[in-house]
């Protein structure tokens, strides 16, 4: 009977236990509870360093984002063997293109996160401040790469098409805030990025050392201001924003000599970076680099993967003298001979450089063409071109150079400078022209629907208020 | 006092009867019920008498009996004993049960105790013996084909590799839908165990340990092991010693395993003769088409055959050895094995190591302890599981140029630009130099204690763990020119994965006159902790060194998950006259995995069987011998989702500037809870003519609700997913199985077939709140299964071109993939099934296997390189040449070669890829495989014997031994069906052996 009562006793004690609710507590060591993440300003800060970790990814500005656009356009076309990379990009095959959709609205909702929480935690201002300034700067950048991705830009729509993105600007906490939303209007995208950008210029400080173009800074933030206001045409505060990039730019960020223009790309930060991606090989292994990186599809390398090269146009397309033209190397690739740019050498092992996100010269040339298009702003306008153009091993621009063949002038140099840095296919759609190609491929109409990306399909699958783009 | 009246009274009788009795002489023969082999050495005895003998080497006995003997014991060690009325007649011809089967009337519930058989279930049953000596490495392979409704299909041809078992479908869209597996008692934890190369965790059972495998499947049968049984249970049982003599079992065995497929590629001047004019196509000059691919009229063009260097006849060994016996306090079963298989691609092996002890011990006449430990090593070098990338052995070889060599004059491997290849790798130096080693030592063993409380009333406790610790080491050497650059990288991971289950069960068991009662009640405990860290460092001054010691780090990554379950569990069984049985079961069940608010939940199963058999109006009857109807209802639970998914988590969010970040890793779920299935069952046992067939029906239709379903959210949200219960999938088919003894002649011929086949359908019932579709994978009404692409059209016949089908049926060149997409075909078959023969005449015999399925369809994505009328550089099915478009008019199913290079006259920008996957990609991957095929040979028991052997067999066995199929691809059963991206298929392997037993 002793024993009976105690093989009972076993049991229920066994019952009793499982009951608990202790029985099944686990903690996730390398996670945090969110409750617990948003705590303090040393984990509201390292949100930040997501944002840069998102924006240095292989679909964006770590490969895709610089590369797409040349070869969706003229300047770059595929090698003889590519594995198949941006063949499809070269022929404009609809869908190919860029798709930031699901890589970036994580970003922005980091972002938001920020800027939600940074004022909530125990900091000094300054620190909040820059905080803040640093998301508000992504937020910025993000929106704005993919409204030029998505949608039209302002004064340029195709059949009064006007959809932009969707635009985010409170955290998801919670899987209720993570409702349908349509696509906002152009215009109102444009809106929030110019708010954030100010927002950002405020907030920001001046870059103090050269590491400070890693981050975002107040030269940085105007400098991405005045991108965005050139994209819709806004001269005049296009103008100003470059001036004032210009005079809150970093110490030691200076246009380069023609003699150190080559040197300039392999060294840290770029001479001219008033922002720029840092990378280091504990954060890709080799084979990341050999599969992804800037240097191995732009290069011919050992063990590379070397996938575009420049077209006979883009390399037409210098004048003599010009020292940009011996930044590119040649291969036999196909039985012909082939060039290559060197603009992204490996300096930081494993395949990997650092990406300068926008160059002091691409602010000049905002400007240039700001002024350019601006009545009684033609010798300004000049002079900015001759400030790139004789920081070239070119001659300045003459005084007699102006109207549409000023303009011509500008964009050529926008080509020569800025190649395989992601401009040159928004530079023909953002001025409603179409999408010039290569000998032997077709242009592309700027009323094509393939001019704009399509919207993931499975967003539009699942919020019927997402409308896709026309003809996809 | 009265039975010994009774026995002296009938002793007086025997006495008394054998004086008059006149003799007659019974002749007959004994064989093995599982396998209808002969038994030689059987005790034959009149019941109650002094006379008897032994069966001979054929199993046949003749004794004289007197006239009026009522009945024969037959007696023969692991069998059980049997009496058969001798009659009037004077031929017998027996069938003797092993143990093992005797071990198919109870199940090993994993709480300690064997309870009978809830009859009114349905689950399927192999035993060890079916699989002997296979060389297998894990037991789940030995379920292939014989286990009616469990679909067991190989993943890689990697030996030890993985395997994909289904029973009964696929019931889940986000959550896992491996079955819940459990060695005596244990439950294990089910994932690739490593990195490097396909793994399976069920390695660590040494499949010739195993007495038998039950598979429970459905719901009410496998609701005892509540909220983990949604995706069916497999139960295995290890060896037992028994008392008496001990056994000594011994086998060896040798043999080679080979790749069994190929793609035919090109060779070099073919590879001209197609290159070229697609490149002339593609407006090329002919000269520089000529310069980079070749001179297509050179008959002499140096040629690579690069698969032929990668792969190689793989040696296999396996050695087997088992000591089992005891007293009657104790009984221990001991056993060791070793593994060393080379397999089929250069440099890969695998090897094995297993120790088992399973030892029972009886303290007091109430009291027994019984412990089963197991320790098994093995370490493989494998080749990456699948995929395109350069070092996948059954990828790029078939791609590589011919034209190139693999070593260059000096000796050196060809590297660089020198392969004219877009990736610059060559495959032979990355086998031959890349290191990709997994170890892994593993333990799956428990301890348990059965205390006898009365007579009727038992109560165990029970300990068991699954603990695997792995290694895995990659190591890139400089060697190869894409790692010179760093100095070579090398990377080591060490996982420790520990894994319990703790439970206490009480046990009652009382007989009330024609009713019998049985109850369980008891509770459990389970708890699984994975932690890795790893560490990769670069730049060794030397590519022979192989140490971290030796490298600069460079990054170090660290991994943690977890998650306990609880639960309390009971079960009732009763039966009348062994007629009608009723079954129930009940079990609430909790785990961390779910949200706080509903963390546990109640499973539980309700089951009935009438034998009618056992009713008067058939207990005659000529034909029918057995006869049972079954029928049952349960609802049981899935839990496979990350241990985390119910929590709102901020994880790891890269770093930057050598600084780390966090970021929103998953929003959370409070209510996130069980995904339950419930299954319907009604099934048919029946055995005719004496059970010279028998067999089984059942029907069954499983809905699994409440889904735990990745409910995707808009992406702007910054999410992409929600773990949440919504939805329903619905599994539902038709099991058939069929045993007969086709012949069992007296002169020692024996014949017996086994046959099951399982039809299935599956349908996603319901999706998301609003919407009946998950982009474009699910689809409510469709099955879980389907296929979503592009229709091929063929080749236009006036220029050549790829043409496809619009979503209107129309020709188009130009697709649009939001339009001119739909299902286009099921991944799953329609039917899937095995047919097993055994042949014995005498002391020989042969045993084999086909396995088949039928209806389903895959992807061959490496057609799309080799395939592709020389769009790309990659080498090319030689096909092409005489199947490619040429002139107008031509009906071909192969495009006008055309280059992919950029050049004026290249194709218009619009037109698609040649390589657009579409229909033109994809097979039907139906098949028929002659699976296993064993012949042995056992030497007669009188000449054994004089050596003082108990037996001696030997054995020659293939495996994969032949495959129809009209599938193009690699291996029709590796892709699980879906998609062929460099599978490593899987290998003949033929091997001869000898067993010893003393």
């Amino acid at each position: 009977m002793y024993k009976k009562i105690l093989a009972v006793s076993i049991v229920s004690l066994v019952l009793a236990s499982t009951s608990c609710k202790d029985a099944l507590d686990v903690q996730p060591k390398q996670s945090l509870d969110a409750s617990s993440a948003l705590t303090d300003f040393a984990s509201v800060n390292a949100i930040s360093v997501s944002l840069y970790s998102r924006a240095q990814s292989f679909g964006y500005y770590g490969q895709r984002m610089l590369i797409a656009p040349e070869v969706l356009a003229d300047n770059y076309t595929t090698t003889a063997n590519p594995g198949g990379r941006y063949v499809s990009e070269r022929l404009n095959v609809p869908g190919a293109h860029i798709d930031l959709w699901g890589t970036l609205y994580p970003a922005i909702n980091e972002a938001n996160f920020i800027i939600a929480n940074a004022d909530r935690v125990e900091a000094t201002q300054a620190n909040k401040d820059a905080l803040k300034g640093q998301a508000f700067f992504m937020r910025a950048m993000f929106n704005h790469d993919m409204v030029r991705i998505y949608g039209y830009e302002p004064g340029f729509f195709v059949n009064g098409w006007s959809e932009g993105i969707v635009l985010r600007t409170v955290p998801t906490d919670d899987v209720s805030k993570a409702d349908f939303k349509p696509r906002s209007p152009v215009a109102d995208v444009y809106k929030q990025i110019e708010d954030d950008l100010k927002q950002a210029t405020t907030l920001l400080p001046v870059a103090v050392a050269s590491a400070g173009v890693f981050r975002a800074s107040k030269g940085a933030a105007f400098a991405l201001l005045a991108r965005v206001y050139l994209y819709q045409g806004k001269w005049a505060l296009a103008e100003q924003a470059a001036t004032d990039a210009i005079a809150n730019k970093q110490s030691s960020t200076n246009l380069a000599s023609a003699a150190n223009y080559i040197a300039a790309f392999a060294s840290v930060p770029n001479a001219e970076s008033m922002f720029e991606l840092d990378y280091r090989t504990e954060q890709f292994s080799t084979v990341d680099g050999i599969n992804n990186s800037m240097n191995s599809l732009s290069q011919k390398t050992v063990g590379g993967v070397f996938s575009v090269r420049a077209t006979d146009e883009l390399l037409n397309s210098f004048e003599t003298g010009d020292v940009r033209r011996t930044a590119f190397a040649e291969t036999p690739d196909g039985g012909s001979t082939v060039s290559y740019s060197l603009k992204f050498p490996a300096h930081k092992g494993n395949f990997f450089n650092n990406i300068p996100v926008i160059r002091l010269s691409e602010v000049y040339l905002i400007r240039a063409e700001a002024r350019a298009n601006q009545t009684g702003k033609e010798t300004l306008a000049q002079e900015d071109l001759s400030t790139i153009r004789t920081r070239r091993g070119l001659a300045a621009v003459p005084s007699t150079t102006v109207g549409a063949d000023l303009m011509s002038l500008i964009f050529n140099e926008r080509r020569v400078e800025l190649h395989l840095e992601g401009h040159r296919f928004f530079d023909f759609k953002r001025r409603g022209l179409n999408i010039s190609k290569p000998a032997g491929v077709p242009q592309l109409a700027y009323t094509d629907f393939r001019v704009l990306a399509p919207v993931p399909q499975a967003q539009t699958i699942l919020n019927p208020l997402i409308k896709q783009n026309p003809g996809y | 006092m009265k039975r010994k009246l009774l026995a002296f009274l009938l002793l007086v009788f025997f006495a008394i009867t054998n004086v008059n009795a006149q003799n007659k002489t019974i002749t007959g023969r004994v064989v093995g019920a599982d396998d209808g082999l002969p038994l030689p050495g059987v005790s034959v005895r009149l019941k109650g008498g002094t006379i008897g003998t032994n069966t001979n080497e054929n199993g046949s006995f003749t004794l004289s009996v007197p006239t009026d003997a009522k009945v024969l014991t037959f007696t023969y060690i692991g069998y059980v004993s049997q009496d058969i009325s001798i009659g009037s007649s004077s031929t017998m011809s027996v069938r003797l049960v092993s143990d093992s089967q005797l071990m198919a009337e109870v199940v090993v519930t994993g709480y300690g105790v064997a309870q009978k058989r809830d009859l009114g279930s349905s689950s399927a049953f192999v035993t060890g013996k079916q699989f002997e000596n296979l060389p297998i490495q894990s037991f789940d392979r030995a379920l292939q084909g014989r286990a009616a409704g469990v679909q067991v299909t190989a993943q890689s041809g990697q030996p030890g590799g993985a395997i994909n078992v289904r029973v009964r479908g696929v019931g889940s869209i986000n959550a896992g839908n491996d079955p819940l597996y459990i060695v005596d008692g244990v439950q294990l934890k089910t994932a690739s165990i490593s990195g490097q190369a396909s793994s399976n965790t069920l390695a660590s059972i040494n499949p010739n340990d195993i007495e038998n495998i039950e598979v429970l499947k459905d719901a009410a049968a496998a609701s005892i092991y509540g909220a983990a049984a949604a995706n069916g249970v497999v139960l295995i049982t290890t060896k037992k010693g028994k008392s008496g003599a001990t056994l000594v079992n011994f086998s060896a065995q040798q043999g080679v395993m080979q790749n069994i497929s190929r793609y035919d590629v090109m060779n070099a001047q073919q590879y001209a003769q197609l290159l070229v004019p697609a490149a002339v196509n593609a407006g090329v000059a002919q000269a520089s088409a000529v310069a980079f691919y070749g001179d297509p009229s050179n008959a002499n063009a140096a040629s690579t055959n690069w698969f032929d260097a990668i792969v190689r006849d793989g040696k296999s060994r396996i050695y087997d050895l088992s000591f089992s016996g005891g007293d009657a306090k104790t009984t221990f079963f001991i056993s060791g094995s070793y593994t060393d298989q080379d397999a089929q691609v250069i440099k890969s092996f695998y090897k094995r190591g297993t120790f088992r002890g399973n030892i029972g011990h009886k303290v007091t006449d109430k009291l027994s302890i019984n412990a089963n430990i197991n320790l098994t090593a093995s370490k493989l070098f494998g080749t990456i599981a699948d995929g395109f990338f350069v070092n996948s052995p059954f990828y790029y070889p078939f791609t590589l140029r011919p034209d190139v060599p693999i070593y260059q004059p000096d000796g050196s491997y060809t590297q660089g630009a020198a392969l004219k290849a877009g990736f610059a790798y060559n495959i032979v130096q990355g086998a031959n130099d890349e290191v990709r080693m997994g170890n892994a030592l593993q333990t799956v063993s428990n301890f348990s204690a059965t205390y006898k409380v009365t007579p009727s009333l038992s109560i165990t406790g029970f300990t068991g763990i699954d603990f695997v610790d792995t290694r895995d080491d990659n190591q890139r050497p400089a060697t190869i020119p894409a790692f010179a650059g760093n100095g070579g990288t090398s990377s080591v991971v060490n996982t420790r994965n520990l894994d319990w289950n703790s439970n206490v069960a009480a046990n009652w068991n009382k007989k009330f006159g024609d009713h019998s009662l049985a109850a369980l009640v008891g509770g459990e405990l389970k708890e699984q902790n994975v932690e890795s860290a790893s560490a990769t460092g670069q730049g060794f001054p030397n590519p022979l060194f192989r140490s971290l010691q030796n490298a600069t780090p460079l990054s170090i990554a660290g991994f943690f998950t977890g998650y306990k379950k609880a639960g309390v569990f009971s079960k009732f069984n009763y039966d009348y006259k062994e007629k009608y049985y009723i079954a129930s079961t009940f079990r609430y069940d909790g785990s961390s995995r779910f949200g706080n608010a509903k963390q546990y939940g109640f499973f539980g199963g309700l089951s009935g069987t009438w034998r009618l058999s056992a009713e008067d109006f058939l207990l005659d009857n000529k034909v029918i011998s057995d006869l049972k109807l079954r029928a049952s209802y349960g609802v049981v639970g899935n839990d496979q989702i990350s241990d985390f998914a119910s929590r709102a988590l901020f994880g790891a969010g890269g770093s930057y500037l050598g600084a780390n970040g966090i970021r929103p890793s998953q929003l959370g779920n409070a209510n996130l809870s069980w995904e339950q299935a419930k299954t319907v069952n009604l099934g048919l046992d029946y055995g005719l003519f004496g059970n010279r067939i028998t067999g089984s029906i059942d029907v069954y239709r499983r809905i699994n609700d409440n889904l735990l379903l990745s409910r995707p959210l808009v992406s702007d949200s910054g999410f992409g997913s929600i773990s949440e219960n919504i939805g329903k999938v619905q599994n539902e088919g038709i099991e058939l199985g069929l045993n007969t003894i086709n012949l069992n002649t007296k002169s020692g011929f024996n014949w017996t077939t086994d046959f099951n086949i399982s039809f299935q359908r599956n349908k996603v019932l319901e999706l998301l709140e609003g919407s009946d579709r998950i982009g474009t994978s699910f689809i409510v009404g469709q099955p879980i299964s389907l296929i979503w692409t592009y229709d091929w059209a063929g080749v236009n016949p006036a220029d050549g071109r790829p043409m496809w089908y619009d979503i209107n049926g129309n020709y188009t060149y130009n697709l649009i993939a939001a339009r001119d997409q739909s299902i286009r075909g099921n991944r799953f078959p329609k039917f899937f099934g095995g047919l097993n023969n055994t042949l014995s005449y005498k002391n020989i015999s042969l045993d084999f296997l086909f396995q088949f399925q039928y209806g389903n369809k895959s992807f061959v994505s490496m057609y799309q390189n080799i395939w592709n009328s020389g769009f790309s550089d990659d080498n090319q099915l030689v096909s092409q040449l005489a199947e490619q478009w040429t002139t107008p008019g031509q009906i071909t199913a192969v495009p006008r070669v055309l280059s992919r290079r950029p050049h004026p006259n290249n194709a218009g920008a619009l037109s698609n890829s040649l390589n657009t996957a579409s229909t033109r990609y994809l097979f039907d991957s139906s098949y028929i495989r002659l699976k296993n095929i064993t012949m042995s040979y056992s030497i007669p028991a009188s000449i054994a014997s004089k050596v003082k052997l108990r037996n001696v067999r030997v054995f020659a066995t293939g495996i994969n031994v032949l495959t129809f199929t009209k599938y193009p691809g690699l291996d029709p059963e590796v892709p699980a069906g879906f998609n062929e991206v460099g599978n490593n298929p899987q290998a003949r392997t033929y091997t001869g052996g000898l067993q010893i037993g003393l």
